[in-house]
C-alpha cells in the first residue's frame, strides 16, 4: 500500500480575544495538538469525533485551507503548504471536497452546469462547446439522470438529496484522486441518507478514489470507512482498522461514545459506560489526559502524565494508559 | 373514519386531525386525517423524515399552529375531562398549556429569552398556573433542577442561556415543561442539536421523568433509534399520514408497510457492519402536491395502478398493530 496522506504533527491554536471592563486577555483555543496519521491510496478513512473536537479543523488544513501553527501535510510526498504557487496549482485539482450542507455550497445564482464545470474552467480544462457533454457525462455518473432535465436548474430548483449529488459531481470533475467529505450525509434524511451512501460507494469501486470522511455519525463511519481515527478535545486518542475499533475499542472514549449512540433493537440492559460532569473546554484544558476528568478508569498518572498514541497490537494505536486490553 | 386503535384508558385521543398551510403557492396538506392515542404514562414516538407533518401534529395539539396554518378538521381529546382541545377558546387553552399539556422544543436556544436567567424563567412557567410567592417559586424551580441533574442549581439559577451547554438549555427547558406537573409532555426532537454523549444523558433523563412522574411522553423524533430507546408505541408518517402504527416491538421486528420495511433496511447501523444498504429512491414527496393514492406509491417498489387511485386507510394487521397499505396482504404473507 502506497500512503497518499501524511499528517504530521499537526498543530493548530487559536488565539481569542476576551474584552471586558477591565482590559483584554489572550487566550489560547487548542484546536488540534499534535496530531498525526497516514491515509493509504485507496483506504476510506473515518475521522470521528464531537462537536469541537478538531475534526473540521484538521480537513480544513489537509485541504490547505488554513495554515497550521505547525506541522505538515504531505500529498504523494509534497509538503502542500512549502509548494510553491504553480505547484499548488498542479496539486490542488487532485484533491476535492465534499460539503454537509449542499444549499449553503452551491452558488445560488449558478446553473448546475456551470457549477458542475466551474473547476474545468478554472483550470483550463475544458472548452466552451464541451461543457454541456462533460456537464451532462458527470450529472449521470451522480445518478442525475437524464442530465438533461438537470443542467439548466438552479440549486433552489433541487430536492436536498439532489443538491449533494450536484456538489459531488463538482468534487468529481477534476478527476481527483482524494476526496475530503465533510458530513457529507447529516443534513439529508434518512431515505435520501442511503441513496447519497450508496453512490459514494459505488464511485470509489468505480474510480478507486481515496476518501477522507469526518463525521460525528458512528454509523455513517462504520458503514463506510476501512480506517477509523478517534479524536477528543484536539487530540487523536485511537486509531486502527474500522471493524476493530467498532469490535474491540480500546479508549474508554471511544467505549463512551458507543455505548452512547442509540441503535434500533438494543435493550435496556445493555451495559453502558457513562460518563460523569461535562466536556472540558479547548481553552482550559485539563493537566494529563484531556480525558481524565470525565474518564471511569481514571488513576493518578492520568492528570499528571499526557499519554501517548501507541501500539496495543497489530495496527491498533491508543492514547490512553489503560486501555481495555491492559485493564484488569 | 374513526379510528380508536384499540387502546384503552387513552388520555390523548387524535382523530382525523387535518392541518392545511394555506400560502401563495397553494395548500399544503402537512397533516391529513391523521389518528392516533396516548395512554396515560405511555411513551408513543410520532417517527417520519421532512415534511412527514410530525411537528406541524405537534404544534396543533398545542394548538400552536403559526399562520397561515389552520387545523380544519379533527378532534384532539384530552380524556381527563378536558375535551376537545380543537374548539378551546384561546383563553382556555391558555390555561391548558404548561399545566396539562407542555411541550420541549428542538433547539433549545431560541425557545429561551437571552437576557433573562434561566432560573427566572422556570419560575415564570410556575407562577403563571400557581398562585405561589416568588420566593417559593424560587425553591421549586432549584429542587426542580436538582431533579434534572444539573448540578449546583443554586449557581445556574442565575445563569443566562448563553452561559451553559447545550445538554443544559435543554435541561432547562425540560424543566420548565415540567415544572406544573402536566400529564403529557410533547418533545419535539429534544437532542437533535445535540452530541451522542449529552444526547444519551438527555434520554436517560426523559426516562426517569417519565417514571417519576408519570407523566406520559409524545417523543417526535426523525430517528428511529432514539424512538427505539424510549418508546413503547411509534407511529410512522409519511408526508402528512399515518403509515404504520404498532409497539415497538411490531414496527422494528414485523414491520408491516413496505416504507417502515425500506427505511429500516437503508439505515447504517453502529452495532453490525452492514455491507450494502437497501435504498428508497426517488425524493420526499411535496406536500403542495402530494402524490395520488397512497403518498408513497411513486418510490414504494410494490406500487400498483390502485396504489394510484386509492387512499389506504390504517387497517388491523395484529392486535395493536395498524398499516396503511392496500397491498398488505400480497406483500406481508
Amino acid at each position: 500500500m502506497t500512503t497518499l496522506l501524511k499528517v504530521s504533527q499537526l498543530t493548530k491554536h487559536y488565539t481569542v480575544q476576551k474584552r471586558s471592563l477591565f482590559g483584554s486577555s489572550r487566550k489560547v483555543v487548542h484546536a488540534a495538538d499534535d496530531v498525526t496519521f497516514e491515509i493509504n491510496e485507496g483506504e476510506t478513512f473515518g475521522l470521528v469525533g464531537e462537536t469541537g473536537c478538531g475534526k473540521t479543523t484538521i480537513a480544513k488544513i489537509v485541504a490547505g485551507l488554513i495554515q497550521p501553527t505547525s506541522g505538515h501535510i504531505y500529498f504523494s510526498g509534497d509538503d502542500i503548504f512549502s509548494l510553491n504557487k504553480d505547484d499548488f496549482r498542479k496539486f490542488r485539482p487532485k484533491m476535492q471536497l465534499i460539503f454537509q450542507d449542499p444549499y449553503a455550497s452551491l452558488n445560488p445564482r449558478q446553473t448546475t452546469e456551470d457549477i458542475i464545470t466551474m473547476p474545468l474552467r478554472a483550470n483550463h480544462l475544458v472548452e466552451k462547446r464541451d461543457e454541456e457533454e462533460k456537464a451532462s457525462a458527470l450529472l449521470e455518473k451522480v445518478g442525475l439522470s437524464p442530465a438533461s432535465n438537470f443542467l439548466r436548474k438552479y440549486p433552489h430548483e433541487l430536492s436536498s438529496g439532489q443538491r449533494q449529488r450536484v456538489g459531488i459531481a463538482r468534487a468529481l470533475a477534476l478527476n481527483p484522486k482524494f476526496i475530503i467529505a465533510d458530513e457529507p450525509v447529516s443534513a439529508l434524511d434518512a431515505s435520501i441518507k442511503s441513496q447519497i451512501l450508496t453512490l459514494l460507494q459505488k464511485l470509489k469501486k468505480e474510480s478507486g478514489v481515496t476518501y477522507f470522511v469526518i463525521s460525528h455519525d458512528l454509523a455513517t463511519i462504520r458503514y463506510l470507512c476501512t480506517t477509523v481515527a478517534v479524536m477528543h478535545l484536539g487530540k487523536l486518542v485511537e486509531l486502527s482498522d474500522s471493524e476493530d475499533i467498532f469490535n474491540f475499542p480500546e479508549h474508554p472514549y471511544t467505549q463512551a461514545l458507543l455505548s452512547a449512540t442509540p441503535e434500533i433493537g438494543d435493550s435496556e440492559n445493555d451495559q453502558k459506560l457513562r460518563l460523569e460532569g461535562e466536556l472540558p473546554s479547548p481553552i482550559n484544558l485539563p493537566t494529563g489526559c484531556r480525558f481524565h476528568t470525565r474518564c471511569p478508569f481514571a488513576q493518578p498518572k492520568c492528570t499528571s502524565e499526557e499519554p501517548q498514541l501507541r501500539q496495543t497490537r497489530m495496527r491498533h494505536f491508543v492514547a490512553c494508559h489503560f486501555p481495555t486490553s491492559e485493564r484488569n | 373514519m374513526v379510528i380508536l386503535l384499540d387502546n384503552d384508558n387513552p388520555l390523548l385521543r387524535v382523530e382525523n386531525l387535518t392541518t392545511y398551510f394555506f400560502s401563495g403557492e397553494g395548500t399544503a396538506k402537512a397533516v391529513d386525517n391523521v389518528s392516533f392515542s396516548v395512554k396515560e404514562g405511555e411513551t408513543v414516538g410520532l417517527v417520519g423524515e421532512s415534511g412527514s407533518g410530525k411537528t406541524v401534529t405537534a404544534f396543533s395539539i398545542m394548538r400552536l399552529v403559526p399562520p397561515p396554518g389552520k387545523i380544519v378538521g379533527g378532534h384532539i381529546v384530552l380524556d381527563d375531562g378536558t375535551g376537545d382541545l380543537v374548539v378551546k377558546p384561546e383563553e382556555e387553552m391558555m390555561k391548558i398549556r404548561g399545566a396539562k399539556i407542555s411541550m420541549c422544543f428542538q433547539d433549545p436556544f431560541t425557545y429561551l429569552n437571552p437576557l433573562t436567567t434561566v432560573g427566572k424563567q422556570i419560575a415564570e412557567a410556575i407562577t403563571l398556573h400557581r398562585e405561589i410567592t416568588s420566593e417559593d417559586a424560587k425553591n421549586d424551580v432549584i429542587s426542580l433542577m436538582k431533579s434534572l441533574a444539573i448540578q449546583s442549581p443554586e449557581e445556574r439559577y442565575d445563569a443566562y442561556p448563553h452561559q451553559l451547554s447545550g445538554g443544559m438549555r435543554q435541561r432547562i427547558l425540560l424543566a420548565m415543561a415540567i415544572s406544573c406537573g402536566p400529564k403529557l409532555l410533547i418533545a419535539d426532537e429534544p437532542t437533535t442539536a445535540l452530541d451522542v454523549i449529552a444526547q444519551d444523558e438527555i434520554l436517560s433523563l426523559l426516562k426517569e421523568i417519565k417514571n417519576k412522574l408519570g407523566v406520559a411522553l409524545l417523543l417526535i423524533t426523525h430517528d428511529l433509534a432514539i424512538a427505539s430507546r424510549l418508546c413503547d408505541r411509534i407511529v410512522i408518517m409519511y408526508a402528512g399520514k399515518v403509515m404504520e402504527v404498532g409497539s415497538a416491538r411490531h414496527i422494528f421486528r414485523e414491520p408491516k408497510h413496505p416504507y417502515t420495511s425500506a427505511l429500516l433496511e437503508s439505515l447504517p447501523r453502529v452495532r453490525h457492519k452492514v455491507i450494502e444498504l437497501k435504498t428508497i429512491e426517488g425524493a420526499l414527496p411535496s406536500v403542495i402536491n402530494p402524490p395520488t393514492g397512497c403518498r408513497f406509491h411513486p418510490r414504494c417498489p410494490f406500487a400498483t395502478e390502485t396504489c394510484k387511485k386509492e387512499i389506504p386507510e390504517l387497517v388491523k394487521v395484529a392486535e395493536g398493530h395498524y398499516s396503511a397499505c392496500l397491498r398488505i396482504n400480497e406483500i406481508y404473507q
